[in-house]
């Protein structure tokens, strides 16, 4: 297996390189301030993801690829100014309920 | 699969569209007629539902759970087994669902390995059943599968009326006759439920450079349209090896139809107005 950043990357790992670049130009059209918003929390969820995830859990790479390809199709229009994301755990809701 | 969804085609061979539609309505009473006193037939009549589950959020993979349910207690048809799972056994089941009389569309699923939409298919007699997402599309999670690339296609048609000219009076409706207002029964009655997308084969082979039966269905609608000015450039748009002619008259999509229509015949319809070419 090649360290990231080597010569060889699995088609899959292609994907994911080429959804994040896609996320970042598409930040590239927005205004300064939500580039750098957009930015921050496009690479904390790629960076989180590659963390968290099993490597070989296909399934569920393909699942967050075709989420990602949706969320970005609705980044690009140019109505979109930024994106946001909620953390929401299964300790906090439990705690929020009465 | 294929073999279930062949099944369903020799039974549909004998039952006509209104007779589907009577004795569904007829079971629906005697049902409401039983649980006016469920308790005093005594027994019970368990029905095992093995439903397809996977959640993108935990990292297992898909798998069949079962569900046991008493039929005495249930609705008759597969969508009233559905929410009685979701009320009573498990409220993380995950399905669409909206009118539960099949003017919406939203409940498509495959039952036994056939398409349909679970609110009017009874539920099959028989002491278990399978339910599944429909084939050969994305799950996002459970019974609920990604119809992005479906509708996209159904937009690709352009499903609207196109003219050259205004109306003949101004700002008033475009009049058309009833004899061609007729050439649109079987077409209009599709609600792109994507239960005959699903199974044609061609389809899953081809979802992205073939239109499939759902949306061709609805070019012809407007290729038929008297009021559409613009047939012939719908024709020329939709006059491809792949987008049209990916249709090899396989008709799983009018067995699986759950509104007794025949985009197989309708796709038939378009190649015919063609222009020849050498097909």
């Amino acid at each position: 297996m090649a360290p990231s950043g080597g010569p060889r990357l699995s088609g899959l790992q292609k994907q994911v390189l080429s959804l994040y670049r896609g996320f970042l130009r598409a930040a590239r059209l927005k205004s300064a301030e939500d580039r750098r918003r957009i930015e921050s929390t496009v690479s904390a969820e790629f960076r989180r993801n590659a963390k968290q995830i099993d490597h070989k859990n296909f399934l569920h790479i393909e699942y967050l690829l075709r989420r990602g390809k949706k969320q970005l199709d609705q980044l690009r229009s140019p109505d979109t100014i930024g994106l946001s994301s909620i953390n929401v755990t299964l300790s906090q809701t439990q705690r929020a309920e009465p | 699969m294929a073999t279930g969804i062949l099944r369903r085609a020799i039974s549909r061979v004998s039952s006509t569209q209104a007779s589907k539609f009577v004795p569904l309505r007829f079971l629906a009473s005697e049902a409401e007629a039983q649980q006016v006193e469920p308790k005093a037939q005594g027994s019970t009549n368990l029905k095992t539902f093995s439903i397809y589950r996977w959640n993108p959020d935990k990292s297992g993979k898909p798998e069949l759970q079962n569900y046991q349910i008493d039929l005495k207690e249930c609705g008759p048809m597969v969508l009233d087994a559905l929410i009685k799972i979701k009320n009573e056994i498990d409220p993380t089941l995950t399905f669409r669902r909206s009118c539960r009389e099949g003017i919406c569309g939203s409940c498509a699923m495959n039952i036994d390995g056939c398409n349909g939409l679970a609110c009017l298919t009874k539920i099959p007699s028989g002491s278990s059943t399978m339910i599944t997402p429909l084939p050969h599309m994305y799950v996002i999670k459970d019974l609920v599968v990604d119809m992005t690339n479906f509708y996209n296609q159904y937009k690709s048609i352009e499903p609207w009326l196109k003219r050259k000219s205004p109306p003949s009076v101004p700002g008033k409706e475009v009049l058309q006759s009833k004899k061609d207002r007729a050439k649109l029964d079987g077409m209009y009655e599709c609600i792109l439920c994507a239960c005959c997308s699903t199974s044609c084969p061609s389809y899953w082979w081809n979802p992205e450079s073939y239109l499939g039966p759902a949306a061709l269905l609805h070019a012809n609608r407007w290729i038929m349209d008297s009021r559409d000015e613009y047939t012939e450039e719908r024709l020329e748009s939709i006059n491809d090896e792949f987008k049209l002619y990916r249709c090899h008259t396989i008709l799983n999509c009018a067995s699986a139809c759950p509104k007794g229509l025949n985009p197989g015949r309708q796709i038939q319809n378009i190649k015919k107005l063609q222009p020849s070419k050498g097909h």
